[in-house]
């Protein structure tokens, strides 16, 4: 029973060692953790320790407590603080660029037009998104102010001093995203705004910005979908490879030839996708089509920026939308082409 | 005067008859005069009654409908009859079969990892489609009369009948294919449960079958997926929907799948008249009996689909 | 082809991929799982333990159903491969876990095994069992001055929170 030697021993080393070898520290296994990625090995012999490491239970609860009630406290001073020391309201003007927000996508479902069309739409859920700085246009490019946006509260035991630095100026939760927006110069909020689903208002069009789904290093013909060779027909070691990829007369490869490499988990951005309905109650955003980045991947949503809508936001809330009660607004709000599920079916005539 | 109870307060009987219930209460020597009328009128509860007292059945008046309407009681005097209102009847079987707690199978969510407020979002918009539009509980197996809206159909109108062949999707998506032959041309049709343009889903059969999905019968023989255009509704049972356990006959293989295959686990063929010995034997290589002892594999939603029932129950009583 | 791309690629593996395949995993498990059922205690690569406690939980739930109940009977029959361990199975572990939902084992790490290959091992038990205990590490305790200090401080939170509340601010931050 070489097994049960071995763990005597080294209860016997732990008793007697106790804490002089570290390295033979064992440790319990999550509760409730199942999962695959979830087991705590616990390694001492680096000065690395984590948050509550010599806490004891109850301190760590408390803490934890502490901490929630303490970010709601924030999250309710913050739902409207124009009101205690407002920055000035510009009005629109043509060529202004208006601030976007951070959102989580939730997943697609069907929406149908009046005319009975079909539409997929993804959700996207705004969730504790709040602006977390202001730089003016001389700390950065000199032509735009940018603002840095926050999505998502985290907790704040993993996250380093210095980056909770910046919370704790503003007063709000730390944020799992941050994003820069270069707005126009009327367009700048105070940090600590919260920002809501309604900033976006049904038949605009938004340009969405995330990291696609990782696909590793991908041949040719998944990642650019080349033909490949045949199958059969002499093809000696020649099924999926590119074939040729130049000429000898220019007797070299041109930049941005199309090769096996890494696909996915890169920042893309699509255009132009148009806002179907905003659900105001629960800070929903119904965006046409589909969204890059896996379900539960936080987004970058602006106004597009495509020439065609881009003087769209004139009839939009300017600079964002403010929860305060001075704009009423039902709970849903539909684009006129979208069918509602209160109203009687379709009847052509 | 005395107060007439609560409407509501009794649903003893299959059948329940509502009068018109507004108008100030009455006094109570009415009632026998009413009671006669009725006796008239509505055989089936003199039926419901001659087992009990007569005052008994007075009361059961009392809490089902107030008859202000046509007696008018003036200083104790009955005065001038009026016909009574034409009673509704309400019928009480579909109360009986929603105590079956039957959960659409779209409202269940799939295993993944998406967060749970999604479902809720979807099911909210599918609870509001289905206060306008009347969805009734069927299966794979059940026969039913769809009507679309078409914009190329005279009267913009089409209807299709046939046999519910698979259903599938979750939340809002979620499709059903009819299938049936005509004109000797096997037609399928695959409906949006949450669409619009469906216009009305009438069931004309309540069944369900031995297997979850029936494409099997496209290879099947014609008359198994034979429906009659101008079907009858066939009354729904009240208690246990019926399972048919007839085993179809295929036509000659190849069929469009191995349908042998254990994946598919098909109950409705009977498989000793279609394979040799030795296709028999290939089937057993297919088969992964371990697999049903996996128990990562399996995924109990006994307790999502009680939460979902109450709240979807809850909604659309509402 | 770019359709399936999504297909291809798995992100979200569920499980270890051990043995020979599908059947090979299981069956590697289910010797493991007959081995715990025995003593109650064993060692392993943490691995393959780590995938066997799943298992190890949930045919502890199944037991529970009592041996009346077929499926139950039908699990414990495939995963105990020695048959007489079915009786200790629903007589001796299923009483005893009665009380407790979920959580029935408990899974520790030990030093590397040096002899084969230095893979990363552990040790599983069944909770309850009456070998002597395994030495789990604890956690500080609280006479630590961090902790103390802690301690104090939430006890004045406690104070003046009871205090605001004596005086009728509701719902203030701490």
């Amino acid at each position: 029973m070489p097994g049960v030697g071995l763990l005597c021993r080294l209860g016997s080393r732990l008793l007697t060692g106790g804490r002089h070898v570290p390295a033979l520290v064992a440790a319990e296994t999550g509760v409730g953790n199942r999962g695959l990625w979830r087991v705590i090995a616990r390694h001492i012999v680096d000065n690395a320790t984590w948050w509550d490491e010599h806490l004891s239970e109850e301190n760590c609860k408390f803490l934890k407590n502490l901490t929630t009630e303490e970010f709601k406290a924030q999250t309710a001073s913050k739902l409207c603080p124009l009101k205690d020391e407002p920055w000035p309201l510009h009005h629109w003007e043509p060529g202004s660029k208006r601030i976007g927000v951070v959102a989580l996508k939730l997943g697609m479902m069907p929406l149908w037009t009046k005319a009975g069309e079909r539409l997929p739409v993804t959700m996207l859920r705004v969730q504790d998104c709040h602006v977390l700085k202001y730089i003016p246009k001389e700390e950065c490019d000199g032509k735009n102010p940018f603002i840095i946006v926050g999505g998502k509260n985290v907790s704040p035991f993993h996250k380093s001093p210095s980056q909770l630095e910046l919370y704790r100026a503003i007063g709000i939760p730390p944020k799992q995203k941050m994003t820069t927006f270069k707005v126009s110069d009327n367009a700048i909020i105070k940090p600590g705004t919260p920002l809501y689903a309604a900033h976006f208002r049904p038949g605009q069009y938004v340009d969405i910005t995330a990291k696609t789904i990782g696909k590793g290093f991908q041949g040719v013909m998944k990642r650019w979908g080349f033909k490949g060779q045949p199958a059969t027909h002499g093809q000696t070691k020649t099924h999926r490879r590119p074939g040729a990829i130049s000429n000898t007369k220019v007797a070299r490869v041109f930049k941005g030839k199309k090769m096996p490499g890494q696909m996915g988990n890169r920042f893309r951005t699509v255009r132009g996708l148009k806002v179907w309905r905003v659900s105001v109650k629960h800070n929903i955003i119904y965006v046409n089509g589909t969204v890059p980045g896996h379900t539960n991947c936080l987004v970058k949503v602006t106004d597009s920026n495509l020439r065609a809508y881009r003087d769209y936001s004139k009839n939009l809330p300017f600079p964002t939308y403010f929860a305060d009660g001075e704009e009423e607004l039902a709970d849903e709000l539909y684009d006129e082409e979208v069918f509602q599920f209160t109203e009687p079916s379709i009847a052509y005539t | 005067m005395t107060k007439v109870p609560n409407l509501s307060s009794q649903t003893t009987s299959l059948r329940s008859i509502k009068f018109d219930s507004s108008g100030p209460p009455c006094r109570e020597e009415h009632f026998t005069h009413v009671y006669l009328l009725l006796k008239k009128r509505l055989p089936f509860i003199v039926m419901a009654a001659s087992c009990r007292k007569v005052w008994e059945m007075r009361g059961a008046c009392r809490r089902f409908f107030s008859v202000s309407g046509f007696l008018n009681c003036k200083d104790g005097q009955p005065a001038k009859f009026k016909p009574p209102p034409k009673p509704v009847i309400i019928d009480e079987t579909k109360p009986l079969a929603a105590e079956r707690r039957f959960l659409s199978p779209e409202f269940i969510p799939p295993r993944e990892r998406t967060h749970p407020f999604k479902f809720y979002l979807e099911r909210r918009d599918m609870i509001q489609r289905r206060k306008v539009l009347n969805i009734p509980e069927f299966y794979v197996g059940s026969i039913l009369s769809v009507t679309t809206a078409d914009p190329y159909a005279s009267g913009k109108r089409s209807t299709f009948v046939g046999l519910c062949i698979q259903r599938s999707g979750k939340g809002l998506g979620a499709t059903f294919i009819l299938r049936n032959i005509i004109e000797g041309q096997g037609v399928e049709v695959c409906f949006e449960l949450y669409s619009p343009l469906v216009q009305e889903i009438k069931l004309l059969k309540l069944e369900k079958r031995l297997d979850d999905n029936l494409m099997y019968l496209r290879d099947a023989l014609p008359e198994y997926s034979t429906v009659d255009v101008n079907m009858m509704p066939v009354p729904i049972p009240a208690d246990e929907v019926p399972v048919n356990k007839m085993k179809v006959k295929m036509k000659p293989r190849p069929w469009s799948k191995h349908w042998e295959h254990p994946k598919f686990n098909i109950q409705g063929i009977n498989f000793d008249f279609f394979l040799t010995d030795e296709d028999k034997k290939k089937v057993e290589e297919w088969s992964m009996p371990w697999r049903e002892f996996d128990m990562m594999i399996e995924y109990d939603t006994s307790k999502i689909e009680k939460e979902i029932w109450e709240e979807v129950n809850a909604e659309l009583k509402k | 082809m770019r359709l399936s791309a999504a297909a291809w690629i798995s992100h979200g593996r569920l499980r270890r991929r051990l043995g020979y395949g599908p059947r090979s995993r299981l069956d590697l498990l289910r010797n493991l799982l007959t081995g715990l059922v025995r003593h109650e205690r064993i060692e392993a690569p943490r691995a393959r333990l780590d995938e066997m406690r799943f298992y190890a939980e949930h045919l502890i739930d199944y037991a529970k159903r009592g041996d009346t109940d077929p499926k139950a009977m039908n699990m414990a029959n495939f995963w105990l491969t020695e048959k007489d361990l079915i009786h200790k199975l629903f007589k001796v572990l299923a009483p005893r876990f009665q009380a407790h939902a979920g959580n029935y084992t408990r899974m520790l790490q030990i030093p590397n095994r040096t002899t084969i290959d230095r893979a990363k091992m552990a040790v599983i038990e069944y909770k309850g069992n009456p070998f002597p205990p395994l030495p789990i590490p604890r956690r500080d305790s609280g006479k630590t001055l961090v902790n103390q200090l802690l301690k104090g401080y939430k006890d004045d939170v406690f104070r003046t929170k009871g205090a605001q509340l004596q005086e009728g601010h509701v719902g203030t931050a701490v």
